[in-house]
């Protein structure tokens, strides 16, 4: 580039450019007039200090802000996605369909998965996540009715797998109670729950594994209190026993799963335990499981108690396999702490 | 501690006003001196050495770039002069090793650069200065009518790229229309909103650049040729883009 010399002071020359800009340079013994090259220019240098300091000290400001808020979103985001993102635990029910529910922290369910064939076609269309489990699994369990998976004498076993056992025996309780009475005026059922997380890939509850604990629904508290009320249901039930299989409707399920239950304790050998506590739990049983029938007024002739039997069987007979432990362990207090313990205290 | 202050006073003054400057530069001509002697280890010599130069227009950049908020005047001064003078001296490095062309060539008298093939005669040049200052002084007396100094210019001068092109295209615009020219000269009046009208520059941005304009207005009138000459090429490519 190439300057034109317009005007030189003691300390300063003024140059114009090729480019019509007028600068101040070093005066490099210039003559006005001269053409040159290579000048030192003047450089700019804002002066705005203060208004610099200002800036450095806001930019300061707003990049601590930022950073803070940064971590505290981060802290809050770390919290809020464990407790509610993040599987916590999880609870397998099955039906016939298997469906898994990933809970958070809060016991809602966050993700559902059909673990086989029906456990899918169980869940097509639906969504559940977000809800809590006990409204998903009473969902579940209408959809499981509707689509023909359920039906009365069906049994229904949710394995839990949580790392807490507070967790385990809370969740169990309210399946296993929210269960019952939601389905108390319809079907009788029995309900299984294992905890899947104490003895890894044993949530078949074949395992004689002690820490397997069906819980038949059949819960002795129901029985112990309701003792005066259910008496006169049960007697009714246990009288209805046969007929109610063979009139209801619906019996034809509980009929045909109640062989397969006998059959499954047949194929089961049968510790010398079974016959013994047989009797033991043979009165218990059908005054159990019956107020989950009684309080319907159908509930005497629908079979409910055509079903108990064989159900009560059924729980009586996997003893050999899971129940034993549920049926031993009351006096042991074991694992089965959780339901029947604490029935046994009552 | 009461110089102290004095003195910035005096260099705020300074920013706003060149020929405060020029003054206080004056005054403190002996520092500028003796901070140069540090740098060359040598007392510099006025009119032979640049880098007295240098550390003056480095004086000037500091009062440009003074504030209280970065403390005592003087010691600021002496940074930025010490620190001009180091990037000046890594310049001139460069052609370190460089031969010059006064250094005799082979066992003639001659020197090296009167061997070379001439590329034009030095009258020439010497001719072609003077008619530029002639230009120059006429143009600035001329500005002196305006109340503007060629100094007064180079402060107003656009910085930016965009606004230069702006001027530029407002000098073109006038320079197109000899009618607008000769009424500013007549009434000694930027034509602005004419100007705005017809080159479609914002009218802030000239108003803020008015003495810059008048400079480029004038040497658009008759008589300053070389000046334009100067300017051409690249206002040709300018306004070409």
């Amino acid at each position: 580039m190439k300057y034109i010399v317009m005007e030189c002071h003691d300390s300063y020359a003024v140059l114009l450019d090729e480019e019509g800009r007028f600068v101040k340079a070093a005066a490099l013994r210039y003559q006005v007039g001269e053409t040159v090259e290579n000048p030192v220019l003047m450089r700019d240098v804002s002066a705005s200090s203060g208004a610099n300091r200002n800036a450095r000290l806001l930019r300061l400001f707003t990049g601590t802000a930022a950073a803070l808020a940064a971590c505290l979103v981060l802290v809050f985001g770390l919290r809020f996605y464990q407790t509610h993102l993040a599987a916590y635990s999880s609870i397998l029910l099955s039906i016939n369909p298997e469906v898994r529910m990933d809970l958070n922290r809060q016991g809602d369910v966050i993700e559902l998965t059909g673990t086989n064939e029906d456990g899918v076609l169980l869940l097509e269309g639906y969504d559940g996540s977000g809800k809590s489990r006990l409204t998903v699994t009473q969902e579940l369990i209408d959809r499981a009715i509707d689509m023909g998976f359920l039906s009365e004498g069906g049994q229904i076993s949710f394995s839990i797998d949580t790392p807490d056992e507070v967790l385990f025996q809370e969740y169990g309780l309210e399946l296993r109670d929210g269960v019952t009475t939601y389905l108390a005026d319809r079907l009788t059922v029995t309900i299984r729950i294992t905890d899947a997380a104490v003895i890894p890939g044993n949530s078949s509850a074949d395992a004689p594994a002690p820490s397997t604990e069906p819980a038949a629904v059949p819960s002795s508290e129901a029985d112990a209190q309701t003792d005066g009320q259910t008496r006169p249901a049960s007697s009714q039930s246990s009288g209805a026993v046969q007929p109610s299989s063979e009139a209801s409707p619906v019996s034809t399920q509980p009929a045909t799963q109640a062989p397969t239950q006998p059959s499954s304790q047949a194929t089961a050998p049968a510790p010398t335990q079974a016959p013994t506590q047989a009797p033991t739990q043979a009165p218990a049983q059908p005054s159990t499981q019956a107020p989950t029938a009684p309080p319907s007024t159908q509930a005497p002739g629908s079979g409910d108690s055509g079903y108990d039997s064989p159900a009560g069987d059924s729980a009586y007979e996997e003893q050999p396999e899971g129940d034993s432990a549920y049926e031993a362990e009351p006096e042991n207090s074991g694992d089965s702490a959780y339901g029947d313990g604490s029935d046994d205290d009552d | 501690m009461k110089n102290e202050r004095e003195l910035s006073g005096q260099v705020y003054e300074a920013k706003e006003d060149m020929e405060a400057a020029d003054r206080l530069i004056g005054t403190y001509l002996p520092f500028i001196r003796s901070e140069t002697a540090k740098f060359l280890g040598r007392p510099p010599q006025e009119g032979h050495d640049d880098e007295l130069s240098i550390a003056m227009i480095a004086f000037h950049e500091a009062i440009q770039g003074y504030s209280r908020g970065r403390g005592a005047f003087l010691p600021y001064a002496a940074m930025l002069i010490k620190s001009r003078l180091i990037d000046y001296q890594r310049k001139e490095k460069r052609h370190k090793g460089i031969l010059s062309l006064e250094t005799p060539a082979g066992e003639d008298e001659n020197a090296l650069g009167d061997t070379l093939p001439g590329d034009g005669d030095h009258g020439e040049d010497i001719v072609m200065r003077d008619a530029t200052r002639a230009e120059i002084e006429e143009l600035s007396a001329q500005m002196k009518l305006f109340g503007v100094s060629l100094t007064d210019v180079a402060d107003n001068c656009p910085r930016q790229q965009r606004t230069l092109a702006a001027c530029r295209k407002a000098m073109q615009y006038a320079a197109d229309h000899p009618s607008l020219l000769d009424d500013f000269v007549r009434t000694r009046r930027l034509p602005l909103s004419a100007l705005c009208e017809g080159s479609r520059v914002e009218r802030k941005t000239l108003e803020r650049h008015r003495k810059y304009l008048v400079a480029l207005l004038l040497i658009c009138t008759n008589g300053y040729e070389l000046i334009r000459g100067h300017l051409k090429q690249v206002l040709k490519g300018g306004t070409a883009k």
